[in-house]
Parts: structure tokens; C-alpha cells; sequence
């Protein structure tokens, strides 16, 4: 009791209440002041605070532009339709509300946090990174941090070539194709794969080069398995400080897969039928049973999905009639079919 | 965890500081650290119980706040409340600087709480015409969480009051301190919109 009392008592020596609001808002503190100075009754002042509030939500308004704040909440909306990553999506909110505020500060010319958003995102395949990646990217355009909110996705091959230089150029190429932008690579662990020697190595100095001199030029989102990042980030301490922000991408349960697979049925207008939708649950059961770590998480379902849309094609085009039930519909047989050969 | 700011506010002698206390009995808060600040940068700390706060504070004069007391309540080990009993506001402008800093306080306080409580007098009302100070810091309520209560309903002249302010203001919470009627809904209601912005 005594230590908790204590806590709120140094919390609010710190944040001194009258201190704060003047800080906050020059404009609120003279109002403050002329009640003082005794030039406006009490009366007035709360009528030029009122004024003031409507004021500041239509300077709000007028500053991003009503497109703007639509653009965002249907980026936001976009991301909320996402099944589960209850964490991440929080995380993104947190992320959204820092920089509107930042920008706002900004504006009235108090001291601001910089801005470093690289991020490490961690996770087995399928689950939702290069997804949440993309989303990130278009939200930061219209929040202003980034001006093209584009997503270059590489990996490895991508960056690394097969002679001394060659891997310098092909990582510079990149970074070009991502400024403005997002530059995510994939299994970035595999660029520590071989030592010091590996030209992996060369690819990780150029990119930490680029983001000194392209600074709030591009975002560098580093992804893969989450042992072999962690395990890449402790061999390479240099990194980590230049990565704030880390996401975890938990595998799905069964049932966020199955409604996954609802989703992207939904999406694409095609439906399962009763004993199609018992196949799925079944496939998906005993792959997470399997292991998701060779499980493909959302990734599975959207392969079973579009190679049971492509056995359906092939099941009804040999017909005569097909009606439009039947277009709509996948049937038990084209999920059979869809995983037979091995996906 | 920050604690959330509930500021009490309203004209002189409506009852302010006595519904601070009011609620943090109603709370289970019987004990707490005060602190008293008069806008001249020093502030003063005190722990205070009810019995002790209600002596100090609480007066039948008028414009005996002076400043903020904010009071430090301990809810559960999760949930602090800083609950910020405040000058009384005028219509005009006070020829009393010390009271004109005050208010000025009540004014800044008033644009950084989580919570606008407005107390009106409903004893008052019966006779006085409205104050342009509630209709005002009614007006407030469109911008932030606010509740508005009719205080002293306990008084035998008190209904033609409540019925007054009602009129203006289109939600209020009749109580009085004095009997702890009503508080127990206010406490809910403060409960509520607490919820509702955090
Ligand atoms: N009858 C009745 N009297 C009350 C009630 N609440 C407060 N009072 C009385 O009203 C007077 C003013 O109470 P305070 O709580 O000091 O009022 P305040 O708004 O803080 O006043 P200032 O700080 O002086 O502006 C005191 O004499 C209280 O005893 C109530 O519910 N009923
Ligand atoms: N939470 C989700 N809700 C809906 N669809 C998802 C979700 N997560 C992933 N998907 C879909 O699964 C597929 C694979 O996701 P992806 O983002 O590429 O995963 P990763 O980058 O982690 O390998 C994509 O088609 C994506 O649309
Ligand atoms: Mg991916
Ligand atoms: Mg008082």
C-alpha cells in the first residue's frame, strides 16, 4: 500500500498538471493566463475553450483532408477483417497513433521522437507477415512517413550474388526498388547462413549502409521462423538496435484456419458443400496435427482452395448445362482432388 | 497504468469538495494522499482520512477552495483515480487575485481531465435564474466525457430546483451528500464513461 501511494505521489511530481496543459496547447494556456490576469471572466474563457476544441478537430480535418482520413479508415478496416492477430492489430493502432501524434507535436514545434520504424517480424510461413507488411505500407503513405508505401519482397537469392561485388549491386538494386517504399526480405536469417566469409554477409552491411543514407527513405522489414531470427539477431548486435519494432506471428488454430478459408471463399464468391466443408476441417486438423511448422498455416488453405477452384473448373466444363449453383459451389470431390498430389 | 483525471467543477458552494469526499467513501477509499496546489508552484502533500479531509476542507463559506485538491484514490491495486476538487467559477471577473489564479487552475484542469463532474446547486436553483457558468460548462459536454449532478436534493426546497435544471440540461443526477442519495448511480455512471474512453 505504502510503495503504491508513493508511486502515484512521483508520478505526478513529474507531470505537473498546470505545466502540462500549457505545454500541450499554447493557445489553451493564455486562456489560462488571461483568467489570471483577470482580462476575461471565467464564463468567457470556457466559451474560447469550446471554440478552441472545434477549431483544433476542424484543423485536424483540414490537415489530412477528408480523403486521407477515409484512405486510413478503410486501411484500418482492411487490417481489422484480417482473422485473429488480435496483438498485431493493436500493435499497428499503437504504431498509427504514435506518429499522428508525433505529427501533431510536430506542428505545434515540441521536441519529437524520431521516427525509426524498421521492424523484425517473426513467424512460421502463412502466417499473415507479408500480408500485415503490405497493409503497414499503404497506412504509412497516408500517414505521410512514407511517400509510395510500396512492397518489394525479396529473399536471399534476390540479394545475393556469386562474385565479390556482385552482391553489393544487387542489394543496392533492391533498396532503390524499395525507397519510398517497404523492402521486406524474407528468411532473413539466411543471409547469416555461412559465416563471415558468405557474400550473405556483404548483403547485411550494405543494407545497414542504406538505411544511414537513406534515412526515413524506406522501412527494412527483416522476416522468417522465429528461433532463426532471434538466433540471427544475437549473432548480429549491431542489428538489433536498429530494429525497435518486433511483431509475432502466432500460428492459427483450426478454427481461425476455417474461417480463413471462409474468408477467401467469400473474397473469390465461391461456397463449399456441406461434405466439402467437412474435408477442409479434416485437411486442416490433421495438418496442424502434423506440425505447423510444415503446415503452411494460412498459406495451406489458400492452396487447397485455389486448386479446388481449378478441379472444379476442369469437373464442369466436360458438361453440357452448368448452372449457376453449380459455378458457385466446390464439391468434396474437387477438395479431394486438390490435395491428392502431395500440396 | 495512468490514473484517470475526474475533475469537479461548478459555481462556489454548490458542494464540490463534499462530493469529493462523498464518492471516495462510496468508493471504499477511506484513506489517501491530497495535494494542494494554488497555481504558486509550490504544492502541499497530505495524508489525510475522511473524517480529517471533510474538517479541513469543507465549508459553509464561500469560495473556500482555493486551487486544486487532488485527491489520490486507491480503487483496487489496478485502478487509481485522481479525483480534482477545484475554485469555484464566477461569472465575473473576481477582484480576488488569488481566487482569479484558481479559477484559472479550474480552467486548465478542465481541458486535461477524463472527465468533466458538473455539481449544481439544486437548493439554489428553487429561486436564482441559470448561471451562465453551467450553461457553459454544460455546453462542455459535447467536447468530453461529462456528468452532471443537482446537488443538496435532501434540502425541503430543493424539488422546484432539480426540476429547473433539469429543463436546461439533459441529463443530471439528483443527489446530496449530506443523505448519499444518488451517489451510488453516479458512482456506476462515472464507472461507465471511464470505461468508455480508456
Ligand atoms: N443540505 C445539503 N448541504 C450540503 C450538501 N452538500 C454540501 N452541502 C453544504 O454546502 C456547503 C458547501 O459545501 P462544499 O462542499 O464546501 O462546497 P464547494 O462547492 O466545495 O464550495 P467552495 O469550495 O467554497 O466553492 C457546506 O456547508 C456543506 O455542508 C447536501 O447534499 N445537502
Ligand atoms: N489472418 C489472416 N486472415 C485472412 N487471410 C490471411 C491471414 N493471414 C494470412 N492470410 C492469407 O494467407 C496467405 C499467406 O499469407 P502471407 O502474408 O503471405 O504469409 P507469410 O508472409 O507469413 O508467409 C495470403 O493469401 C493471405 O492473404
Ligand atoms: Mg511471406
Ligand atoms: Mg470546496
Amino acid at each position: 500500500m505504502e510503495i503504491n501511494l508513493r508511486y502515484g505521489f512521483n508520478k505526478f511530481n513529474k507531470k505537473n498538471l498546470a505545466t502540462t496543459t500549457k505545454e500541450k496547447i499554447p493557445a489553451q494556456s493564455r486562456i489560462v493566463r488571461l483568467v489570471e490576469q483577470g482580462h476575461i471572466t471565467p464564463v468567457k474563457a470556457l466559451q474560447m475553450l469550446k471554440d478552441k476544441d472545434c477549431q483544433l478537430q476542424g484543423q485536424k480535418r483540414q490537415e489530412y483532408g477528408s480523403d486521407n482520413e477515409e484512405n486510413i479508415e478503410s486501411i484500418i478496416k482492411e487490417l481489422d477483417e484480417l482473422v485473429g492477430l488480435k496483438k498485431i492489430k493493436n500493435l499497428v493502432k499503437e504504431l498509427q497513433a504514435f506518429i499522428t501524434i508525433q505529427r501533431y507535436r510536430a506542428r505545434e514545434q515540441l521536441q519529437t521522437e524520431p521516427l525509426v520504424l524498421h521492424m523484425i517480424f517473426k513467424g512460421n510461413p502463412g502466417t499473415g507477415k507479408t500480408t500485415v507488411a503490405r497493409i503497414i505500407g499503404k497506412l504509412f503513405k497516408e500517414l505521410g512517413v512514407l511517400p509510395k508505401g510500396h512492397l518489394i519482397e525479396v529473399e536471399r537469392a534476390d540479394l545475393v550474388g556469386e562474385y565479390i561485388g556482385h552482391t553489393a549491386q544487387r542489394t543496392r538494386d533492391q533498396v532503390k526498388k524499395a525507397l519510398g517504399g517497404i523492402l521486406f526480405i524474407d528468411e532473413a536469417y539466411s543471409l547469416a547462413r555461412g559465416g563471415e566469409k558468405d557474400f550473405g554477409k556483404e548483403a547485411i552491411d550494405v543494407l545497414v549502409k542504406a538505411m544511414e543514407d537513406h534515412k526515413d527513405e524506406f522501412i527494412l522489414i527483416l522476416a522468417g521462423y522465429k528461433d532463426e531470427m532471434d538466433w540471427f539477431l544475437l549473432t548480429n548486435p549491431g542489428l538489433r538496435s536498429r530494429f525497435p519494432i518486433h511483431m509475432e506471428f502466432p500460428d492459427y488454430t483450426v478454427k481461425e484456419l476455417m474461417d480463413i478459408a471462409a474468408l477467401m471463399l467469400k473474397k473469390r464468391q465461391y461456397k463449399l458443400s456441406e461434405d466439402a466443408a467437412a474435408e477442409l476441417g479434416r485437411i486442416i486438423s490433421s495438418k496442424v496435427l502434423y506440425g505447423h511448422q510444415h503446415g503452411g498455416n494460412a498459406r495451406l488453405v489458400r492452396n487447397i482452395i485455389e486448386k479446388a477452384i481449378r478441379r472444379q473448373a476442369v469437373r464442369l466444363v466436360r458438361k453440357n448445362y452448368v448452372s449457376r449453383e453449380e459455378l458457385l459451389t466446390l464439391c468434396f470431390e474437387d477438395l479431394l482432388e486438390a490435395t491428392e498430389d502431395g500440396s | 497504468m495512468v490514473a484517470k483525471k475526474i475533475l469537479i467543477a461548478g459555481k462556489t458552494n454548490v458542494g464540490k469538495s463534499s462530493l469529493a469526499l462523498t464518492l471516495a467513501r462510496f468508493l471504499g477509499v477511506y484513506k489517501f494522499h491530497v495535494c494542494l496546489d494554488r497555481g504558486t508552484g509550490e504544492k502541499q502533500w497530505l495524508k489525510y482520512d475522511l473524517a480529517m479531509a471533510k474538517r479541513k476542507l469543507v465549508s459553509s463559506r464561500e469560495y473556500y477552495t482555493q486551487g486544486l485538491n487532488t485527491y489520490y484514490l486507491e480503487i483496487s491495486k489496478v485502478t487509481r483515480w485522481q479525483l480534482i476538487d477545484s475554485t469555484g467559477l464566477s461569472e465575473d471577473i473576481h477582484t480576488s487575485a488569488d481566487l482569479r489564479r484558481g479559477m484559472a487552475l479550474t480552467i486548465a484542469a478542465l481541458a486535461d481531465c477524463d472527465c468533466l463532474l458538473h455539481v449544481l446547486d439544486a437548493e439554489k436553483y428553487s429561486v436564482n435564474t441559470f448561471s451562465a457558468v453551467d450553461d457553459n460548462l454544460a455546453a462542455m459536454g459535447s467536447s468530453k466525457p461529462y456528468i452532471a449532478v443537482a446537488n443538496k436534493i435532501d434540502s425541503v426546497d430543493s424539488s422546484a430546483g432539480l426540476k429547473n435544471i433539469q429543463r436546461r440540461i439533459e441529463r443530471v443526477i439528483p443527489c446530496s451528500t449530506l443523505t448519499g442519495e444518488g451517489i451510488v448511480s453516479l458512482r456506476q455512471l462515472l464507472l461507465d464513461k471511464l470505461k468508455q474512453n480508456s
